[in-house]
């Protein structure tokens, strides 16, 4: 799905760098990475659990990495799976940050909320609200893996190379994320249906 | 997807409607363009000051260097780091003269060492009466706080550490400056040090006075934040406005928090959901003061 943004920004060389490195290869620039892809690292961000409060300064750091790494890029993979590569490690160090501040994993509003302040019932559909409690309740290993075969629709193979594991490992999560999911999802959503 | 790979989730046939719903909406949730146009700009500042602090840290570096010869030949020392500054003493010999200082602690090693005296949070500390709102006055050079740059970039290959990236700086620093500014209205002296102090601060445990996070932000602060960051970040003040409801569910600023969140649901461009929460706001506050602007703000 990705393919069509990648060639748009694959196809806007910066002249600067290519000429200072003195390398052939078309390499875009931060600013159309973030034009490109931006909105794609917004949403894995939070899905890979990070608070909404975060995920725009987040955002932003995944893409002032990049700027610094850009010029390291070997192209030993596509751009897009070094970014998001880059996405996951910068989420992955901001959980670690976060769990020492005790801060939740995710920001759903609690229970006792709800009726005063609907904030996400009101913007987010019960199905979707119901997703993101369950992908929080995954372990990092099996989300990751499931929000980037399963919403950002990467190949298996870059997912591995993304989280670091052999491509059978990520199916053997992959499942395993599936399984809860499907199972987690039914019972919550039904338990807040009969409520 | 390759001819290996599994079926998306959402195709298959086991999955139930719900959940293969669940799955589309959030393919489809997806910042607005306001949030990502906050982001670029962001980013492209991000880069502007980095690109400032660097030349910035050339300069520094030059003197540094400058100094180390100054040293090297002002206190006679004959240890092997003397050739690695030799070139340089040569280069910037006539330089050298004009900053030469008797150097009373002959065994000076390096340039690399009057950086780190530099950094040291103790050594030197200018208080400052009011922050400054320019973040690059603010920002230190890269060589001011890390004379090798390579340790960083070694940590961000080994297990993604990136727990001070140097671009982002700019935004931990305006938190920083927001504690700074608590501490100061709390009758504390807040003294704003140098850059190079500033970076010690933001390693943990390393400062003689930790810069310590509020375990839990009160109500005015989180919504000060909110508001402050709606106009370049509505996406932030969202998130900080849940944050307040979380923490806060019944709190007695619950309205002003939910004027905010309304504002930012506009900013962002989400109208139809600023237009129904405004319905519902006007239920339940039929003669808040904050209907007219918020009628106002929408109808812009």
């Amino acid at each position: 799905m990705f393919l069509h943004l990648l060639h748009v920004a694959t196809a806007l060389i910066s002249p600067t760098r290519a000429q200072d490195a003195g390398k052939q290869e078309k390499l875009p620039t931060v600013r159309e990475l973030v034009e490109a892809h931006g909105a794609y690292i917004w949403r894995t961000l939070r899905y890979l659990g990070i608070p909404e409060s975060d995920v725009p300064d987040l955002t932003q750091e995944v893409f002032l990495v990049v700027h610094r790494k850009l010029p390291e890029f070997e192209g030993r993979s596509t751009v897009e799976t070094w970014l998001y590569g880059i996405c996951y490690r910068v989420a992955a160090a901001h959980r670690r940050r976060a769990h020492v501040r005790r801060e939740r994993p995710t920001d759903e509003l609690p229970e006792q909320a709800a009726d005063d302040s609907p904030f996400e019932r009101a913007e987010t559909s019960e199905r979707l609200a119901v997703l993101r409690e369950v992908l929080g309740e995954l372990s990092e290993d099996r989300r990751a893996v499931f929000v980037l075969y399963e919403i950002e629709e990467l190949q298996m193979k870059e997912v591995a190379e993304i989280v670091g594991c052999p491509v059978q490992t990520a199916y053997s999560r992959l499942h395993a994320a599936r399984s809860e999911v499907r199972h987690r999802f039914e019972r919550i959503l039904a338990h807040r249906r009969a409520s | 997807m390759t001819a290996d790979d599994p079926g998306r989730f959402k195709d298959l046939p086991g999955v139930g409607d719900d959940l293969r719903g669940a799955l589309k909406e959030a393919q489809a949730d997806l910042p607005s363009a306001e949030a990502l146009a906050a982001v670029t700009a962001a980013v492209t500042a991000g880069i502007a000051s980095s690109a400032s602090a660097a030349s910035a840290g050339a300069a520094g570096g030059a003197s540094g260097l400058a100094s180390g010869g100054a040293a090297a030949a002002g206190g006679g020392s004959s240890l092997a780091l003397l050739a690695k500054i030799a070139v340089g003493t040569v280069v910037v010999g006539s330089a050298a003269v004009g900053v030469w200082y008797v150097a009373e602690d002959a065994s000076t090693p390096n340039a690399e060492t009057e950086v780190a005296v530099a950094a040291d949070p103790r050594s030197e500390e200018v208080p400052v009466e009011e922050p400054t709102d320019s973040v690059s006055d603010i920002i230190p050079a890269p060589s001011e706080i890390e004379p090798a740059t390579e340790v960083s970039e070694m940590m961000f290959r080994d297990e993604g550490a990136l727990d001070e990236p140097e671009g982002v700086r700019p935004l931990r620093e305006e938190r920083r400056r927001d504690a700074e500014g608590r501490r100061s209205r709390q009758g504390g002296t807040s003294s704003l040090t140098t850059g190079a102090t500033v970076a010690a601060e933001d390693e943990e445990g390393e400062d003689d006075e930790p810069v310590e996070e509020p375990a839990q932000p009160s109500e005015s602060e989180l919504l000060e934040q909110a508001r402050a960051a709606l106009q370049s970040r509505p996406g932030r003040a969202l998130g900080l406005v849940r944050q307040h409801a979380e923490l806060y569910p019944r709190g007695a600023l619950s309205q002003e928090r939910e004027v905010i969140y309304i504002e930012a649901l506009i900013r962002m461009g989400n109208r139809d959901a600023a237009r129904a929460r405004i319905d519902r706001f006007r239920a339940r506050h039929p003669s808040s003061i904050h209907l007219r602007r918020l009628e106002a703000s929408l109808e812009r």
